[in-house]
């Protein structure tokens, strides 16, 4: 039987208009294409969309999102609502919003955000979810909305997500397989890719060294207002791990590529960066995380002190270690996970070298 | 020697549909030509995508877009071809199902497709 559809057999635009917009960029070309091919009469074709539109989404957040990314958005945003919200539910459903809009931000959004602006909109999306969670809550549950104090903490909370997504544009999607396993073909398409890595990278450390500064600033008011020397050491220590990281961070920095190289000189250079920058992310536990831990680990002890002098019950201390802990956890996988696309990047540019 | 990607029962369908198309594998024949290997079952559009897609990822097909046509709205097609990792899972996965068919034949005593012709649920028979 042909199925192909002739002029007169064509998807009404309205219909055809709406199906293209709910069909991620990514693959709306080809899904188009197929859906317009088994086209018979408008309700068939609706019902094959309908049929297969949230699977493709699906699949798309599932190629656009990654665990570890999801995670560090939900913690941050829980912390940011939480402490806004002073109650469970509301900071729950507040978060639920956000991460739906900045999950299918990521699934409707063509390449990475790279520039501030690109990242400026992801955060739009995401504040669209906070607003649509609200509007829910507001029709069904009146009493868990956020109060409005809460949205000046959640802009901190935004704040160091725009951070965090400006120095990893990678941090809320994968890398399609298919980007990292095609070898640039010629000089001009490799001096892009190693500038733009190069950009991306002093960036990066740029965002890394300003925070490490501002944290150890920050720090101060606590050593200071410490009420016993536990903590006292261990805001000192949190001080000084904060230097210590803006310090390391511009040690590593490696100077831009010579201008004028040759194809193979360029790809050598450019395989050596990423050999590095692999072996910089996969002993992040060691050089980035450790560090961390006597600080933080003196800072709950100095808290449970107190906390034992008052009576007061031991618990938060014990959910502080946890959270901590997972955070530790899911940040090493998160770079265990993109030293392993490195690899694969690497090998691919090395197949290209032969 | 690393073992070979592992692949689930849809997978391995999708993987032979695609090789059994050879040069025509794209979305509209690889679901139409899954729906001839599990009649009278179907599937849709949709699961294909995401698994082509899941496929793709692990490294076992790969793809590419074709040049626009006519009858598609002037839409590319999304092609489809086995990688050698694809070939090598798809091959696994049916000497491990024709495994579990001689063995399957050696406990009912019967060919098994006579048998999957005449096979009832067990409240019906």
């Amino acid at each position: 039987m042909d199925r192909r559809p002739t002029l007169e057999t064509r998807p009404p635009g309205l219909i055809d208009a709406v199906v293209r917009t709910l069909i991620p960029p990514a693959c709306r070309e080809h899904i188009v294409g197929d859906l317009w091919e088994r086209y018979r009469s408008p309700w068939q074709f609706v019902l094959d969309a309908a049929r297969a539109i949230p699977f493709v989404i699906a699949s798309q957040i599932r190629r656009t999102s990654t665990l570890a990314g999801v995670v560090i958005h939900a913690f941050l945003l829980f912390v940011s609502f939480g402490v806004g919200a002073g109650r469970l539910w509301p900071a729950i459903a507040a978060v639920s919003g956000a991460l739906l809009g900045f999950v299918l931000r990521d699934a409707y959004k063509c390449g990475f955000s790279i520039s501030v602006k690109q990242v400026a909109i992801d955060l739009l999306f995401g504040a669209i979810g906070l607003v649509a969670s609200q509007a829910i809550v507001a029709l069904a549950f009146p009493g868990q909305l956020l109060p409005l104090r809460a949205y000046a903490v959640c802009l901190a909370g935004f704040g160091v997500l725009f951070l965090l997504r400006l120095q990893n544009p990678n941090l809320g999607a994968a890398v399609p397989r298919q980007a990292l396993t095609l070898a640039p073909a010629t000089r001009e398409a490799l001096v892009t890719e190693i500038r733009l890595f190069e950009r991306m990278s002093r960036r990066g450390y740029r965002i890394e060294a300003g925070t490490g500064v501002a944290l150890a600033g920050f720090f101060i008011m606590p050593l200071v207002n410490a009420p016993n020397w536990v903590m006292r050491i261990g805001w000192a220590l949190g001080a000084a791990y904060a230097l210590y990281v803006a310090v390391i961070v511009t040690r590593i920095q490696a100077p831009p590529m010579a201008d004028g190289l040759e194809f193979e000189a360029a790809l050598a250079h450019y395989r050596g960066e990423l050999e590095r920058r692999r072996h910089q992310v996969q002993t992040l536990w060691r050089w980035y995380l450790l560090p961390i831990v006597p600080g933080m680990l003196l800072i709950t002890a100095g808290a449970t002190i107190e906390a034992a002098k008052k009576g007061r019950s031991l618990w938060p201390a014990l959910v502080m270690i946890a959270l901590m802990a997972g955070m530790g956890i899911v940040i090493h996988l998160s770079s265990q996970g993109w030293a392993r696309t490195l690899r694969i990047r690497i090998d691919a540019l090395g197949s290209r070298a032969q | 020697m690393a073992l070979p990607e592992s692949i689930g029962q849809f997978e391995h369908v999708v993987l032979a549909a695609v090789l059994a198309l050879a040069d025509d594998a794209y979305g509209v024949t690889i679901h139409a030509k899954i729906e001839e290997f599990i009649s009278p079952r179907s599937v849709s559009l949709g699961a294909v995508y995401a698994t082509l897609d899941r496929l793709e990822d692990k490294g076992l097909l790969k793809s590419w877009l074709s040049d626009p046509t006519p009858e598609r709205g002037g839409r590319s097609k999304r092609h489809y071809r086995l990688e050698p990792a694809g070939e090598r899972a798809l091959r696994d996965a049916s000497v491990a199902a024709k495994r579990i068919c001689d063995d399957l034949e050696r406990i009912w005593g019967e060919d098994v497709w006579t048998a999957g012709q005449r096979w009832k649920p067990a409240r019906q028979a």
